[in-house]
């Protein structure tokens, strides 16, 4: 199991958090905590996990979080399937920037996982997007409804 | 209607009656990590995922054949087209449709239960080996402390084995050794002792270090006493401490043996270190017993100059010392505690006027016994046989007899105690010494029946008491008697009788 590290960076009161590995069981983000920033983005890009304990972990910490404005980047699909799952995995006033989409390309019949914004999303439709590869209009790979439900109505 | 379960937190599978998928929910989506595009190719659940261990296939087609609800064993499983695992356990059951019957399976996931069991289990296990070193740590930095003493008491016998090898020789160089034939062989047999005592303390010093096995067996605490006592009476040469026991007749707990001389061995050498550093007057070591509600008090009193005021709180936690540095590791007590707690007892600091004052509080061989988890568990193969003997060693070779036999074995050192038990523990079958302190066996067997004993009773006696039993046998519906010295074969087969006997009622 791959251990959860911190990358901290604090900027002008903004703390930006680089969070790489799996959030489980073994998860210790106090460290957070005793960095007092009032602005945290928190930046998922690289946690390949995430099992139930590691969400208590997560929302227990987000409790003790007294930062004012909190913000969540580049959020992997298995965040948002929690995110849309277990209810306290995103505080109230949190701002969803950016996170990954399955989508596929019919063409060269391959996966993409496409980082998309919230604001590209229009009524809980996927957003269009081509292939990098081919150029071809790839298709959502998801259920839109089940998937964009974070964003609210 | 399939639909409803889109709801549902665990990964859901619908299947037609020839076992085909014709529905997925969201989470199973998630859970199997395929897109819905992809999930809907697959028309078998052994497109998406192998189990090793278990015939998942015989499983649906049983459950689809009985049309009831069924749950497996816990599995794991392997997806096919990523390098994940999990375990869970299934839930299948048939649903009414409008379009005919369906079979829904859930998939509850154990995979993070089952790792955090095992993690667990292997914690708790680290955790235990690392308690063990400690317990040795202690062991061997006491005997180190006590060098000096255990040097003591080896140099006695050598001191005279050594001596009495002079006279020998001096005897066989005289001119007419057979003259002093006896004289010689008094001396070759004092020499054979003293080495035979040298022996059993360095053979006890090997035991108490090394021998590290859990068994609890019953136990003689003064005989635990008198070992602990023996590492630590060479620190006071002159024998200034006066050492009393006092009230230690069937004073029998079921322990381990070794670990119990260990807590001793650090309430003596503390006192021993107190009384001797403060060179209190008339020094003494008083360690007494009591038998109340099912406990055994031992108390252990001297009249040194007591635990200071601040160490009090932190007692028995670790490094808790009030000896100068170098002397003691401060893990004696809270080493001791410990035991003690896994011996289902405490020990308490008490207040007291002079001195230090410890009680030791351990459960009594009786409750000891019928505390076990699984010792009120409904078993009609398991009987609960109460075997009365103020011998330690009896009751030991009666439960190692009878192990075998898979019965619940009850050790009791007292009369009163094993009566007190027959109103709580549903014994079966009595196997009674006949001569005990407080009553004989006769009169044990009396008070059993008085209080509507049914079960069969067995004395065990030496030849004189066979007409004891002659007179009891029909006055108190004695079964039998074990005459002492008794084997095995017979034990067993006397039990195996009366639980037949019993059976047959």
């Amino acid at each position: 199991m791959k251990r959860l590290t911190l990358n901290k960076k604090l900027n002008d009161g903004v703390l930006h958090v680089q969070l790489i590995g799996n959030i489980d069981e073994d998860t210790d983000l106090t460290e957070i905590l005793e960095t007092k920033a009032s602005e945290v983005i928190f930046d998922f890009d690289q946690v390949e996990l995430i099992n139930s304990c590691g969400i208590r972990e997560w929302i227990k910490f987000l409790d003790n979080l007294s930062a004012e404005s909190v913000q969540y980047e580049n959020c992997p699909q298995i965040i948002i399937e929690q995110i849309n799952m277990v209810h306290g995995f995103i505080r109230p006033g949190s701002k969803l920037n950016s996170f990954y989409a399955p989508y596929y390309c019919e063409d060269c019949d391959k996966e993409r996982k496409t980082r998309i914004t919230s604001n590209d999303v229009k009524s809980k439709k996927a957003p269009k997007m081509n292939c990098p590869d081919c150029g071809s209009e790839m298709e959502f790979d998801a259920l839109e409804a089940t998937y964009f439900n974070f964003l609210g109505k | 209607m399939l639909s409803t379960f889109d709801h549902i937190f665990d990964a859901t599978i619908g299947l037609d009656i020839k076992g085909q998928i014709i529905y997925f929910n969201h989470q199973a989506t998630s859970f199997f990590k395929l897109s819905p595009r992809l999930l809907k190719q697959k028309k078998l659940l052994e497109e998406i995922f192998r189990t090793d261990e278990f015939d998942l296939t015989e499983w649906i087609d049983k459950s689809l054949l009985s049309f009831e609800v069924n749950l497996s064993p816990e599995i794991q499983i392997t997806l096919l087209h990523e390098p994940v695992t999990f375990v869970v356990v299934l839930k299948i059951f048939p649903v009414e449709t409008q379009e005919g019957n369906r079979f829904i399976i859930l998939f509850q996931d154990k995979t993070i239960e089952n790792n955090l069991h095992t993690k667990y289990k292997d914690q708790v296990e680290e955790l235990r080996k690392t308690h063990e070193q400690i317990i040795q740590a202690d062991k061997l930095s006491t005997l180190g402390e006590l060098t000096a003493s255990i040097s003591h008491e080896i140099n006695n016998p050598l001191t005279i084995a050594s001596g009495h090898c002079e006279l020998l020789n001096e005897g066989l160089s005289s001119k007419d050794p057979m003259a002093k034939i006896d004289f010689l062989k008094l001396t070759a047999s004092t020499i054979q002792e003293s080495l035979d005592r040298v022996n059993q303390i360095i053979k006890n010093m090997q035991s108490f270090l090394h021998k590290k096995e859990d068994k609890k067996e019953y136990c003689n605490l003064f005989t635990i006493i008198d070992n602990a006592h023996r590492w630590v009476k060479g620190q006071d040469p002159e024998n200034k401490i006066n050492l009393k026991i006092e009230n230690c007749q069937n004073a029998i707990v079921l322990a381990n043996s070794l670990k119990l001389e260990q807590v001793f061995l650090n309430f003596f050498k503390n006192a021993y270190d107190a009384l001797l550093e403060s060179n209190t007057k008339n020094p003494f070591i008083e360690i007494s017993f009591e038998l109340i509600d099912h406990q055994v008090l031992i108390h252990i009193k001297d009249n040194g100059p007591g635990v200071p005021s601040s160490l009090k709180k932190d007692l028995f936690k670790p490094f808790s010392t009030s000896k100068e540095s170098g002397k003691g590791t401060g893990l004696g007590l809270s080493i001791s505690a410990k035991i003690i707690e896994s011996h289902q007892g405490s020990i308490q600091l008490m207040e007291s006027t002079v001195g230090a004052h410890f009680l030791i509080t351990l459960p009594s061989i009786e409750k000891y016994s019928y505390s076990r988890t699984d010792f009120f568990r409904i078993d009609q193969l398991r009987k609960r046989i109460l075997i009365l003997d103020n011998e330690a060693l009896i009751l030991n070779l009666m439960s190692s007899f009878l192990e075998e036999t898979g019965h619940y074995i009850i050790g009791s050192s007292s009369p009163e105690e094993a009566l007190d038990l027959l109103d709580k523990a549903n014994i079966d079958i009595i196997i009674t010494d006949y001569t005990m302190p407080s009553m004989n066996g006769s009169q044990f067997s009396k008070l059993a029946r008085s209080k509507d004993f049914s079960g069969p009773i067995y004395y065990m006696t030496g030849s004189q008491n066979i007409e004891r039993y002659n007179v009891d046998k029909d006055k108190y519906k004695i079964s039998g008697v074990i005459l002492k010295p008794f084997h095995k074969d017979e034990i067993v087969r006397i039990i195996n009788s009366a639980v037949k006997g019993l059976a047959n009622e």
